[in-house]
């Protein structure tokens, strides 16, 4: 060190927070712009191991999670690194452990709460991709899967045949291996530059359909490339109208996926931020984004460091229709964002653009249980562990049919996720504006929702939440949510098989349970419905007691095509259409209280006729 | 994410330098631009078509602007036409080629200071194709490791490390084959390593996977031991395999972090490590996870390999506290019971001030102005991170200091350079600190002027080589200092041309000097970088000129190449 330079130390990332789902929890200014690569789990969590198997403990007091982790044929995986995160904290109370020689792993001295549990393994993806998180808790055992991914190799050549050297070659999954599309696609960071020989190789790719992109993604690095500015080539040499599919199953080498690289100069989208920022409300930088109006697909993004300015420019865009949005970093209480922009690209770059943001809202609120009185609990009602308050977990979810689109990349930056501390208070942030339905995760079998409530305006009467959701405007923040838990809940377990022999069922069944008490008929939270299992086989938890109409139901077309369709009964029409064929069907369970049916058969009689929706090929 | 070393390396280290680049005129757009730049680029002498030649200002940190560029002809001609007057580096884009490097430590490329509407021709590259590493990296029963990173160390003739920058070994890792492939080295001996070392530079945050020991090609734990790799020009190493021993382990680090005075344990705050030298004074790469310490005060560091590293408080704002690092040594069990002591710090308050300009838009900068505390102290110190803020009526407030000798430097604007902003001198009570403020424990120095000038003057120069010609690795490194002043020197590189300028100055006398350097040719990028450059052996040529406003000075200095040298420095 001379008396002329010094070297000022910058930051290391969390990797924690990378390993789950924080990819805006930047450490360092300057990660997002060095670093795409820490995207790509966060976008899909498709390189998480999933959860398949999970026991209650009966231990009290409990405070490890202990599991194993193996591959497709059940070999274990050793030495590989395991992820234990404390749900509704950010980066807090994040584990990381090794797994041993037999796959195991340990986390001891867990603090109370729920946790989500995932693996990274290099070159492997999840055997089934949880489309929701999975919870643990203090005394379950977890068995996590992985397999080997897909691979996609090729050359990138100019025009004249020669190799293109040192462009980066990113996957931009489209759909998953069931066909369902990946909403809010994300060119993934999972990035190769090609070698000098023009090849690159991609993979540990989640099975599923890609487009294949040569440079894009309208991220400037610090050390100047020469193909900063340039529209994406997608394979195998064109923009992303024409571009050709690839598909790629687990375990699979796709070669050849041969790019002839285009190096057109793209548009420049630029402009400033404003409102709400500063490092006063502990913001360190924003996120622009730019996605496709059709599709919901990410097109570019940059990394705005507020103590270099408030101007945000990005390069490499090709002529199109866009909706521009911004967002602070992190997923803190003080994050704002802005509204969507629409932006038309068309022969000349856009500029002065200003993009203005505003906090984003939350709503608070407290979970509430009520025991049953010891005298009125009978053997079935027995506790099989003692479940804190604080493993709760809620979700904000937006509910998209009455809601503005949420541009893609930067939906998925914040869970809307939190759990409840030891009083039962809990707190979801970074609600952008929209109508949210809350959902939540109960940590124990034995409990069920009664209701969710909000005092009305006039003070006397409670809304009920859990039927109608509620809106969220810019800034806002409710604050005054209740949820009431009761012990007691019931469970129905069982079979759905055809009517007669020798007939088949549908290829995806859902069972649906509709209230039916007169007084009850059209109360939200009393609908509950599960998909069956490829042998029929299903499971409904945490049921309010009563008595309903047991439906079996084929899935509908549209809901297949999505890959965590929101419950049919948040809609009303939906709710009554339910109950309609429910009466129709008059199939009637009465579950009392705590009880737990296990061995239920349904037979499923196949649904009045419906209308044939020809299928969209995409 | 893929690989836990991505991010560490990536944002473990960049390097800034203070030496205040000089302002370019590349955005001075107020006459047309007229200027060109002509030049050619071979490969082996042939002429080497559809090189994409990249136009880049001179200080561009990170303003993230894509190149200016243009393609090189059948005859490996290019021409960038309409160039305003200004700084750049001229570098072709050929990662795979080993091209010259003529500028700063981590760009190679030609600098051209560029007049107005001047034509500046044969800006030549005459680049050679790269060497090639390549090997598979594998466990003891053969099957492929994968996302292992590679380090290249490059050697003498000796086998003595040449020193390379941080950031080399973050590009090189192995796929899911277990193979790696490193191109665009330049022509020289290496010694090729996989696994885990503290000395690595690296430190891994909450990602605990096993690790493996750091292991040399072919197959030795002992770099003395370790088979040099021959990379000759454009020649091709391969079958460079390594196979790893068994994976260990990662270990873990815990303990609490406590009020020095009253033993309470603190919780809510940001924890990091970072590797220690053995003389524990400085702290190598470092980072946190962003976890905080819970009610009991209690942390926890994951993924620890075996080494020497430091714990301590991070704050990435200012804070009223420094902490002691707690040092601990992981060989083969997880390290426990470990304590980071807290103390309420010293502070220093004052007002800084803009001297030499009453322009109302400079003087409004004074609060975008970043400054930084620098605790002198031979103990191992926790980074600072949290810059000192100024508030626009120009009274600043540092707090959190650890009792020692605090030295301020003005670190720039944003990320970019202040341009004409450099601090002149640090007043306490009307006297001048030359080498910094003494704080004692607790103590709050008040009464601070911190004089910050701004100048709009010039030096321009031109260098004139006699006796010899220069090797294409030679750079000429010029600085000026401005005497009797305490700040940083201003400097710069000459450009292809000899000719350099040094703008942004206070009037005063300087001592301009022209210090030659050499660098090792490297690719341009994405390939291997450069190692920095070393010092030559010749003796500085130094001139004194005084600047005034409004006038450009001149300086013309002569390197005689032939002059016997006896400078050993």
């Amino acid at each position: 060190m001379n008396r002329f330079t010094f070297y000022a130390i910058v930051l290391v990332a969390t990797m924690v927070a990378a390993a789950s789902t924080q990819a805006s929890r930047a450490r360092s200014p300057i990660r997002p712009i060095l670093n795409p690569a820490s995207e790509q789990n966060e976008a899909s969590g498709q390189r998480s191991a999933s959860a398949d198997n999970k026991t209650d403990s009966t231990k009290r007091g409990a405070s490890s999670i202990t599991g194993r982790l193996v591959d497709d044929s059940g070999q274990p995986i050793p030495n590989a690194a395991i992820f234990v995160r404390k749900a509704g904290s950010s980066t807090n109370q994040s584990r990381s452990l090794g797994t041993d020689e037999d796959g195991r792993f340990r986390a001891d001295d867990l603090a109370p709460g729920a946790y989500s549990v995932s693996a990274f393994v290099p070159g492997y993806v999840t055997t089934t991709e949880a489309l929701e998180r999975q919870y643990y808790h203090a005394g379950d055992v977890v068995t996590l899967r992985m397999m080997k991914g897909g691979v996609i190799t090729g050359m990138v050549t100019n025009s004249a045949g020669e190799p293109v050297v040192g462009v980066r070659v990113s996957p931009l999954r489209l759909r998953d291996a069931e066909n369902r599309p990946i909403r809010g696609a994300v060119l993934s960071g999972n990035f190769k530059p090609t070698d000098d020989r023009g090849i690159y190789r991609m993979y540990g790719l989640a099975p599923g359909t890609y487009l294949v992109v040569a440079s894009g993604g309208g991220q400037i690095g610090f050390q100047a490339s020469g193909f900063d500015g340039d529209v994406p080539t997608y394979y195998p040499s064109t923009t992303r109208d024409a571009a050709v599919e690839v598909a790629v199953r687990s375990g699979e080498e796709i070669t050849g996926i041969d790019i002839r690289y285009r190096g057109d100069r793209g548009y420049i989208i630029s402009g400033t931020l404003s409102g709400s920022l500063g490092p006063e409300s502990g913001q360190r930088g924003v996120l622009v984004s730019l996605s496709h109006s059709a599709g919901n697909v990410l097109e570019s993004r940059s990394y705005v460091p507020l103590r270099a300015g408030r101007g945000f420019a990005l390069y490499g865009v090709p002529d199109g229709e866009y909706d521009l949005m911004a967002q602070t970093d992190g997923g803190t209480e003080s994050a704002a964002g802005s509204a969507p922009r629409h932006v038309i690209v068309k022969g000349s770059d856009v500029t002065g653009i200003e993009l203005s943001l505003a906090s984003f809202g939350s709503i608070s609120g407290r979970a509430v249980l009520e025991t049953i009185p010891d005298a009125e609990r009978t053997s079935e009602c027995k506790a099989r562990r003692i479940t804190p308050l604080d493993e709760l977990v809620l979700t904000a979810r937006r509910d998209e049919k009455s809601s503005a689109k949420d541009p893609a990349g930067l939906s998925l930056l914040a869970p809307n996720e939190g759990s409840t501390d030891e009083k039962g208070e809990f707190k979801l942030v970074s609600l952008a504006a929209g109508h949210y339905r809350i959902e939540t995760r109960l940590p124990a079998e034995d409990w069920f929702v009664r209701s969710i409530t909000k005092p009305g305006t006039t003070g006397s009467k409670q809304n009920d939440i859990a039927a109608a959701g509620l809106g969220v405007s810019t800034s806002q923040r409710i604050t005054d949510l209740t949820v009431t838990l009761a012990e007691g809940a019931a469970g129905l377990r069982g079979k759905v098989i055809p009517v007669s022999e020798g007939s088949r069922l549908p290829a995806q069944l859902r069972v649906h349970l509709v209230p039916a008490e007169q007084e009850s008929a059209d109360d939200a939270i009393r609908f509950s419905e599960a998909r069956t299992d490829s042998e029929g086989v299903f499971s409904l938890t945490n049921l309010t007691p009563g008595i309903y109409y047991v439906l079996a139901r084929a899935v509908a077309d549209e809901q297949l095509m999505e890959r965590n369709p929101p419950p049919l009964a948040w809609d009303a029409t939906a709710r009554a259409k339910l109950r309609r064929e429910a009466t129709a069907a008059k199939v009637l369970i009465d579950l009392q209280r705590c009880q737990r049916v296990t061995d239920y058969v349904l037979k499923y009689t196949s649904a009045p006729a419906r209308k044939a929706v020809p299928r969209k090929t995409p | 994410m893929r690989t836990p070393y991505r991010s560490v390396v990536v944002a473990s280290m960049i390097v800034v330098s203070t030496i205040s680049i000089p302002s370019s005129m590349a955005q001075d757009s107020r006459k047309e631009p007229a200027g060109s730049i002509t030049g050619r680029v071979t490969v082996g002498g042939k002429p080497a078509a559809r090189v994409t030649v990249m136009l880049t200002p001179g200080d561009r940190g990170l303003q993230q602007t894509p190149a200016t560029r243009v393609t090189t002809d059948e005859d490996g001609r290019f021409k960038l036409n309409a160039v305003p007057a200004g700084s750049y580096t001229i570098l072709p884009y050929t990662p795979a080629l080993v091209v010259p490097a003529e500028t700063s430590f981590a760009q190679p490329g030609k600098s051209v200071s560029l007049g107005d509407g001047e034509e500046v021709d044969d800006i030549d590259f005459s680049l050679v194709k790269g060497g090639v590493i390549t090997g598979r990296v594998t466990d003891p029963e053969g099957r492929p490791i994968v996302e292992q990173h590679i380090t290249l160390i490059r050697i003498d003739e000796r086998g003595q490390r040449v020193p390379t920058p941080y950031f080399s070994p973050f590009m090189f890792s192995t796929d899911d084959r277990g193979i790696y492939r490193i191109y665009g080295l330049s022509p020289g001996r290496y010694r090729v390593a996989v696994g885990d070392s503290p000395e690595s530079g690296m430190v891994r945050i909450g990602f605990a996977g096993g690790t493996y020991a750091r292991t040399f090609y072919p197959d030795v734990s002992d770099e003395s031991k370790a088979t040099p790799v021959e990379v000759t020009g454009s020649g091709e190493a391969s079958g460079i395999d390594i196979k790893l021993g068994r994976a260990a382990k990662s270990y873990v680090a815990t303990g609490r972090i406590l009020d020095a005075d009253t033993g309470k344990p603190l919780g809510n705050l940001q924890y990091g490590h970072g590797a220690v030298n053995r003389d524990q004074k400085m702290m190598g790469s470092f980072g946190w996870s962003g976890n905080r310490t819970n009610n009991n005060g209690e942390f926890r560091i994951e993924g620890l390999s075996p080494g020497r590293y430091a714990a301590f408080v991070i704050a990435t704002e200012q804070v009223d506290f420094y902490s002691e690092p707690a040092v601990f040594e992981i060989s083969d069990s997880d390290a426990s019971a470990l304590e980071i002591k807290v103390r309420r710090g010293a502070s220093i308050a004052g007002v800084a001030v803009i001297e030499g300009t009453d322009d109302a838009d400079v003087l409004a900068r004074i609060s975008k102005l970043e400054l930084r505390a620098f605790a002198q102290s031979e103990d191992l110190a926790a980074p600072v991170m949290a810059p000192i803020r100024i508030n626009p009526d120009g009274s600043f407030q540092v707090t959190g200091l650890r009792p020692s000798k605090v030295r301020i430097l003005l670190t720039g604007i944003g990320y970019q350079p202040a341009k004409g902003f450099s601090l002149i001198r640090v007043e306490r009570e009307g006297v001048a600190q030359p080498g910094g403020i003494d704080v004692h424990a607790g103590e709050t120095v008040s009464g601070v002027r911190l004089v910050i000038g701004y100048g709009t003057c010039v030096i321009r120069g031109q260098v004139k080589v006699q006796g010899g010609e220069l090797t294409p690795e030679t750079r000429l490194r010029i600085t000026a200092r401005k005497i009797e002043s305490d700040g940083p020197p201003a400097g710069t590189v000459a450009d292809a041309r000899g000719r350099f300028s040094l703008e942004g100055l206070l009037p005063g006398e300087y001592e301009v000097t022209l210090s030659p350097m050499s660098v090792t040719p490297s690719s341009s990028a994405g390939g291997a970088p450069p190692p920095p450059g070393r010092v030559s052996n010749r003796k500085p040529v130094k001139q004194n000129v005084i600047v005034v406003n409004g006038v450009d000075a001149e300086v013309t200095l002569v390197l005689d190449l032939a002059a016997k040298d006896n400078g050993q420095n």
